[in-house]
């Protein structure tokens, strides 16, 4: 049996045929172990979400409603997703603005011009999730006529003031929150990036009143 | 005796140029340069895992830094000091592992493209030749075993 085989696999190497086969397959097993060893292209994202005290999309705010009082303890949950295949070097910049302030504009991957009043930075590995706990309280609200002019508040114990942002009743403040990416090429942090062949940007808003 | 002195010499300068290097890592130490390094690491392949804590330690350290609030170091020349130890660590650590992710890369690629590839091509040829003859006796055997019957 065994050497009936042998003498088989002797007969198919001097065959033709069998020359043929294996060639034809070795040009296609070639090719297959050569694509499957190039990296492949995925789709590649960052992504941001904000959540509430208990880490659900409720609870943004201390009371029942979403108007906020001097010394009102604040506490939210910053989440940045990385899906860009490698490691990401990236920033969370939080900007406290009005109404009529100008938002971060998506359509044209431009931040929002107004200066940040918290920045945290970290090396993302890829397919992770950067969880930032974001505890804040206003510490200084003047009252000027019918408007309300937030003038300090603290945010992660660290104390911001200078600040005179304004709004006509307390209504409509809004904490912006930006993720920034940095830029090999361009040697500093971007608020877009080029995803397959598109630029993307992505930001997070919460509106809030203050009494 | 004359020869000792070129020795001696050459021994100093070694000293003298391993402490230049280093003091030139330190200036040249940054955040930006260790994040290239690691990103560059890891599209050879390598593990950077490790790397990537070190480097938010590090952040952590120049954090405490700026906001005087220090935990793991006592000022804010030594936060940044150590951070600064610790970037130029991950920038060295990170050019040495993707000097190794590469040549293990090649290797395995070669081993793939040189031996896998054509090993299973040879087996698959012995087989699929084997099996056609087998298949092709079996038809010509069925051939001759045929009845002409009348209906």
């Amino acid at each position: 049996m065994i050497s009936a085989l042998v003498l088989s696999i002797k007969g198919a190497l001097t065959s033709r045929v069998f020359v043929a086969i294996f060639v034809s397959l070795l040009a296609i097993s070639l090719s297959v172990t050569y694509v499957a060893s190039e990296s492949r292209a995925r789709q590649s994202f960052l992504s941001i979400n904000t959540l509430g005290s208990d880490m659900t999309m409720e609870n943004y705010y201390p009371g029942e409603t979403s108007t906020i009082s001097v010394g009102d303890n604040v506490s939210w949950h910053i989440n940045v997703y990385n899906r860009m295949g490698e490691p990401e070097y990236l920033s969370v910049k939080v900007k406290l603005l009005n109404s009529t302030h100008q938002s971060p504009d998506v359509a044209m991957n431009l931040p929002s011009p107004e200066l940040h009043i918290f920045e945290t930075r970290q090396l993302l590995m890829n397919n992770s999730t950067w969880t930032i706990p974001l505890f804040w309280k206003l510490t200084e609200v003047e009252k000027q006529g019918n408007h309300a002019v937030i003038k300090s508040l603290n945010i992660n114990g660290i104390d911001v003031s200078d600040l005179s942002i304004k709004s006509a009743g307390g209504h409509n403040f809004r904490m912006v929150i930006e993720l920034w990416r940095y830029d090999r090429q361009l040697g500093d942090f971007s608020f877009a990036w080029s995803s397959d062949s598109d630029k993307s940007s992505v930001w997070n808003q919460i509106w809030f009143n203050v009494s | 005796m004359y020869n000792l002195i070129p020795l001696i010499t050459s021994i100093l300068l070694l000293i003298a140029s391993a402490s230049t290097n280093n003091e030139s890592n330190l200036i040249n130490a940054s955040p930006e340069l260790a994040v290239e390094s690691i990103k560059d690491a890891q599209i050879a392949g390598a593990d950077v895992s490790d790397l990537v804590s070190s480097f938010n330690i590090a952040l952590d350290l120049i954090d405490q830094a700026t906001k005087s609030n220090f935990n793991s170091c006592s000022s804010y020349e030594d936060c940044n000091e150590k951070a600064m130890q610790i970037f130029v660590a991950i920038t060295n650590d990170a050019h040495l592992m993707k000097e190794q992710a590469e040549v293990a890369s090649t290797f395995q690629k070669s081993v793939n493209l040189g031996v896998y590839a054509p090993i299973t091509a040879f087996i698959v040829a012995v087989i699929g030749y084997l099996s056609f003859k087998e298949w092709k006796s079996r038809q010509v055997k069925r051939l001759l075993e045929m009845e002409i019957k009348k209906k």
